[in-house]
């Protein structure tokens, strides 16, 4: 249902642009300065490929325009089934902590995370992730270049590329999508693409039970190079991917929905109704590569 | 509760231990010569006893008189004043016609009974509107907009120019019942807000209640907007139309049989499709866009004491890019009723009404991947209301409603296919209430209704681990409901809602009034947006849904001033909600089966000072209206998750401190006037970043102070003419022209203030303010009449 509110909003959108004489001035304003958070965010997968690795920062007032303070000399801990697994090292880049770990579908994961400074003024404290399973995936049948009619304004005629798929049966899979082009990851807040089985469990998206899917609105090029990868997420990481996607994306009108707060999967050790912001992702994935000819 | 019952008996008791003398009643309806049209709250009067009434929502009145002559005046403001004598031997049934004032420009065109209503009367919190009044308005478009005139009213807000529905004294969208000819409309708006769906055309006038909320009227918290169509003129055939920028309307009306039968067809389409088709810009003439209603009303006149109406509007929006995607929704209402004089004392209206509200949105069926999505609220009610005038003393209205709902919320056909459980609802009221006038300067309305809600099947509802919160984790079993089983009910003695309403008067122009009521509303908006979309569903209440309750009290001080020519009222009123839907971060609730598990419960309270001084006569009208105002929000669940603002008050999104209006028009000639109005109001409240945070790259802003600031102040000025030419004699067409500038110096007023990562440089957080009316709208509508 996401593609039909965002059709919502796109009617919302041409109907005050052509009806009215609307208009989009960037404003100052002066907003309190308050207490800064932690941000923990991280991911394991089952893929030998990544490693798993874990970000830990902290919030910056809003106008900072400056990439986010990281943390480092934070002590921070793998779990697979509640049993250790082993401590993340600090990389070189601060803030970055990396194990060389693969996860496996079924087993349950979570992280474990100290600081031992303050931190913007906050004290040093424990963080732990809720404990999430690692979710099947499906495998992506193929990746492929089709060619579609033009369908003005949204769509000029020419090739795009496509993927299918059959989603497993059975109901209650939720998929995140990444995509690379020519090497770069799309990672816009608008990219942010995810997606359950509520209408098509159990189907194919193969041009034959449904349509593949189109992951880029852009004509394909010679030579170009595509990458997705399909990730297996909780129910809990699909609400905060579209909690992030409605807070950055579906703003500026009445009819979106109200600031919320961000919460994701950290709690504070000792006292659990203290969040921390960020998610710690569990993820089997699934990738498919193509390199369009010159 | 047993004391109020109590008080309640005693008053009732005293109200009907009347005196017995040889008298008789004299009744009948009061009508516009012209047309035919019976006039509601025309004033009888007998010079010679000094008692007097108005007449009824049908136009007609029951006075009882001492035997002998009788020297009656009857009048209604903007009509000629009649003076009739009448010989009393036995009950008399006389109906009257009264003639349009031959000197307009000193009378006004205001329904209300007499200039001193305001005074004598119980009611306060309430305000009528005529067509003629709401026309002289400057209007967006020159679309004459029922809506947005009363948003000129204290109390009455919107969130912001071109939100969907309006706010009354603190209360949410859904909390206004709208009623058209007596028939619900669950969507009152055309172009997802921006223009009522109520022709000004079709309707006679418009009464709205924000307080002390008659016992006759139940099922929504804050107010009732109660609009009547014409009955169709029984004299002759008419037309009435115009042509204007959006738009273009038409109006035929006239008897069927003279005298005793009538019709009324009504029809508006917009037409900004065949202007954005004209444009070379493929985005924009890629879009269709445009609006219809449809409204008719036939009326037979039985006899003398049984009339007939029909009535019935239809109305929608289409949107559509090209055959890629279309979105439509409307209303469709029909009204069946009967009035009927059981006695020249007792007066009865029966009605049937059919209500249904649908919205689809869907792709073309040619499309691989296509699907459309339909959504419906259908209603059935029936309801009887009976008027006995016991004596001159005393009116006591009585009645039942019953609704029957059925909830389909969601249906998805097409590649893929899905439907959400429809729900089913019964819904029964009965009221009685009592207008007593205790002595000459004091008045009292007291009332009670009682309401009762069951959610039928059939369906099933989960059962969630008690103390949890309700999620897909916490669902442990789910119960089937058949044909009929009761899934839940709401029948105890929450069910009475008291309705009291007094009125002290000092002297003839001056008067202290004081009302109370309850009021209790089973059916919730499901909408967690700062105003409501078209495709926002309604819900019953039902096992997680409580019925949500009211109380409000209103206290107000009313003086007219020089003859009446000016009125004064100041109000302030305390406002109390329960069990008020409120919604989880993040709430999805497009689609969902499980609409509980997105839902929180909390209280609110509103709170406020409205203060109006109104010019009634004369060639200025118009008024000055101001209220100060608070309306908070409290969700203070057992868990974070049923928490918002960490369980403490916050403003609501329609929070507008100070509200100001000014609206004046000025009549030069017959051919000429002038009207401007100017608004100011406090920006709505809305939520500013504490900060920001990354995840994988992307910024996003961190909230945690619901509604914890404000956009800037709003204001705006609005100026018209209305310009009518002396009818040439020997053309059949008389017509006028409207000429007039919407938002006159420009201001741009922000409609929202929002955050966003810069799209060119991701780094660089910013505000961005959008303002939808920057700029200065003229507009110009022919008229015409035959």
């Amino acid at each position: 249902m996401t593609r039909y509110s965002r059709y919502y909003k796109i009617f919302v959108a041409t109907f005050m642009v052509t009806m009215f004489s609307s208009c989009q001035d960037v404003v100052e304003l002066d907003l309190p300065d308050t207490p800064a958070l932690i941000v923990i965010n991280g991911r394991i997968t089952d893929s030998a490929s990544d490693s798993v690795r874990v970000i830990v920062s902290a919030t910056a007032p809003y106008f900072s325009q400056q990439p986010t303070i990281r943390v480092s000399n934070a002590l921070v801990s793998l779990y697979e089934n509640d049993q250790f697994v082993d401590n993340l090292d600090e990389s070189s880049e601060p803030g970055v902590y990396v194990l060389d770990f693969r996860g496996a579908v079924g087993n349950t994961y979570h992280i474990e995370v100290t600081t031992m400074e303050d931190v913007e003024g906050i004290p040093p404290t424990t963080w732990r992730s809720v404990p999430e399973a690692m979710a099947r995936v499906f495998e992506i049948d193929s990746i492929f270049v089709d060619t579609l009619p033009a369908q003005p304004p949204f769509r000029q005629a020419g090739a795009y590329p496509f993927f299918s798929f059959t989603e497993p049966a059975g109901r209650g899979d939720f998929y995140r999508l990444r995509r690379w082009v020519n090497d770069t990851l799309l990672n816009n807040p608008q990219d942010l693409q995810v997606f359950n089985d509520d209408f098509g469990d159990g189907r194919s998206f193969d041009n034959i039970d449904l349509p593949a899917i189109q992951f880029t609105n852009d004509l394909v090029e010679p030579g170009d190079k595509f990458k997705i990868e399909i990730s297996s997420i909780s129910e809990r990481h699909f609400r905060f991917l579209n909690l992030v996607f409605q807070q950055t994306v579906q703003v500026g009108t009445t009819f979106d929905p109200p600031p919320a707060a961000i919460v994701g999967n950290i709690q504070n050790v000792a006292t659990p109704s203290n969040t921390a912001l960020g998610y710690f992702v569990v993820s089997a994935v699934s990738v498919a590569e193509l390199q369009v000819p010159e | 509760m047993l004391r109020k019952f109590s008080l309640l008996v005693l008053l009732i008791g005293q109200a009907f231990s009347a005196v017995c003398q040889e008298s008789y009643t004299l009744s009948g309806y009061i009508r516009d010569s012209a047309n035919g049209e019976e006039l509601i709250g025309a004033s009888i009067f007998d010079n010679t006893s000094k008692q007097g009434t108005v007449t009824n929502a049908y136009g007609f009145y029951s006075l009882t008189l001492p035997a002998g002559k009788r020297q009656l005046t009857v009048s209604y403001i903007g009509y000629d004043s009649k003076k009739i004598s009448v010989t009393l031997s036995k009950n008399t049934s006389l109906s009257l016609n009264l003639a349009e004032s031959s000197t307009q420009l000193e009378a006004i065109d205001v329904t209300t009974s007499r200039l001193d209503e305001n005074i004598k009367s119980t009611q306060m919190s309430v305000t009528t509107l005529t067509s003629k009044e709401i026309k002289k308005i400057p209007q967006l478009l020159g679309e004459v907009d029922v809506i947005r005139t009363l948003t000129l009213l204290p109390g009455i807000s919107t969130v912001g120019e071109g939100a969907n529905g309006f706010n009354v004294r603190g209360g949410n969208v859904d909390q206004n019942l709208i009623l058209l000819d007596e028939a619900p409309i669950y969507s009152s708006s055309h172009l997802f807000g921006f223009f009522s769906i109520f022709n000004a055309d079709a309707i006679t006038e418009t009464s709205i209640f924000k307080g002390g909320i008659p016992a006759n009227y139940g099922g929504r918290l804050s107010s009732v907007l109660d609009i009547r169509q014409k009955n169709g003129n029984m004299k002759k055939f008419q037309g009435d139309g115009g042509l204007g920028l959006l738009s273009s309307r038409l109006l035929l009306e006239g008897p069927i049989i003279k005298d005793k039968m009538s019709f009324m067809v009504s029809g508006r389409r917009s037409y900004q499709d065949v202007f954005i088709r004209m444009s070379s810009n493929e985005d924009i003439n890629s879009t269709v866009l445009y609006f219809y209603d449809l409204n008719a009303k036939l009326n037979y006149k039985i006899n003398d004491k049984n009339r007939i109406f029909l009535s019935g509007y239809f109305g929608r929006d289409v949107f559509g890019l090209q055959d890629f995607f279309s979105f439509g929704w409307g209303n469709s209402t029909g009204t069946l009723r009967w009035n009927s004089l059981f006695s020249d004392k007792f007066f009865a209206n029966f009605t049937a009404v059919y209500s249904d509200y649908t919205y689809n949105v869907g792709t073309d069926d040619s499309d691989f991947a296509n699907f459309s999505l339909d959504s419906r609220i259908q209603n059935n009610i029936l309801k009887g209301d009976f008027t006995w005038y016991a004596n001159n003393d005393n009116k006591v209205d009585f009645g039942y409603e019953g609704v029957y709902y059925r909830f389909s919320p969601g249906k998805i056909s097409g590649s893929f296919e899905a439907e959400l459980s429809q729900e089913q609802a019964i819904e029964g009221a009965l009221y009685i209430k009592n207008e007593q006038k205790v002595t000459n300067r004091f008045n009292l309305s007291y009332g009670l209704r009682y309401s009762g809600f069951a959610n039928v099947g059939p369906r099933t509802v989960r059962i969630y681990e008690e103390g949890k919160p309700l999620n897909a984790n916490t669902a442990i079993d789910s119960v089937v409901y058949g044909q009929g089983e009761i899934a839940a009910s709401y029948l105890g003695w929450d069910g009475f809602e008291p309705r009291f309403a007094a009125n002290f008067m000092y002297d003839d122009r001056t008067s202290f009034k004081v009302s109370y009521n309850r009021t209790r509303q089973y059916i919730h908006q499901v909408s967690n947006t700062t105003t409501p979309t078209p495709i926002d569903i309604w819900r019953p209440s039902g096992p997680f849904i409580l019925p949500s309750t009211a109380n409000q009290v209103a206290v107000g001080f009313f003086k007219n001033f020089k003859d009446n020519e000016y009125q004064f009222s100041v109000e302030t009123y305390y406002k109390r909600f329960d069990n008020l839907l409120d919604y989880k971060d993040g709430a999805d609730l497009i689609f969902n089966d499980y609409i509980e598990t997105e839902l929180l419960t909390g209280i609110g309270r509103a709170y406020g000072l409205e203060l109006m001084l109104e010019k009634k006569i004369g060639k200025f009208t118009g008024w000055i209206s101001y209220a100060i105002a608070r309306s908070e929000r409290l969700v203070d669940g057992p868990t974070m998750e049923e928490r918002i603002n960490e369980g403490t008050w916050y403003p609501a999104n329609f929070d507008k401190l100070h509200d100001l209006s000014i609206v004046g028009t000025y009549t030069f000639s017959k051919k000429c006037d002038a009207g401007a109005n100017f608004a100011f109001q406090t920006g709505r409240p809305i939520t500013f970043p504490n900060g920001r945070a990354e995840f994988e790259g992307i910024i996003y802003p961190v909230f945690n102070n619901r509604n914890g600031a404000r956009i800037p102040n709003y204001h705006r000025l609005d100026l018209s003419v209305n310009y009518n030419p002396s009818p040439d004699k020997k053309k059949r067409v008389a017509s006028s022209w409207s000429f007039g500038v919407y938002n006159v110096y420009a201001r741009r007023n922000p409609y929202s203030l929002f955050f966003r990562q810069n799209p060119n440089m991701p780094m660089v957080t910013e505000a961005v303010q959008l303002s939808i009316f920057a700029t200065a709208i003229p507009f110009v509508t022919y008229n015409f009449k035959f």
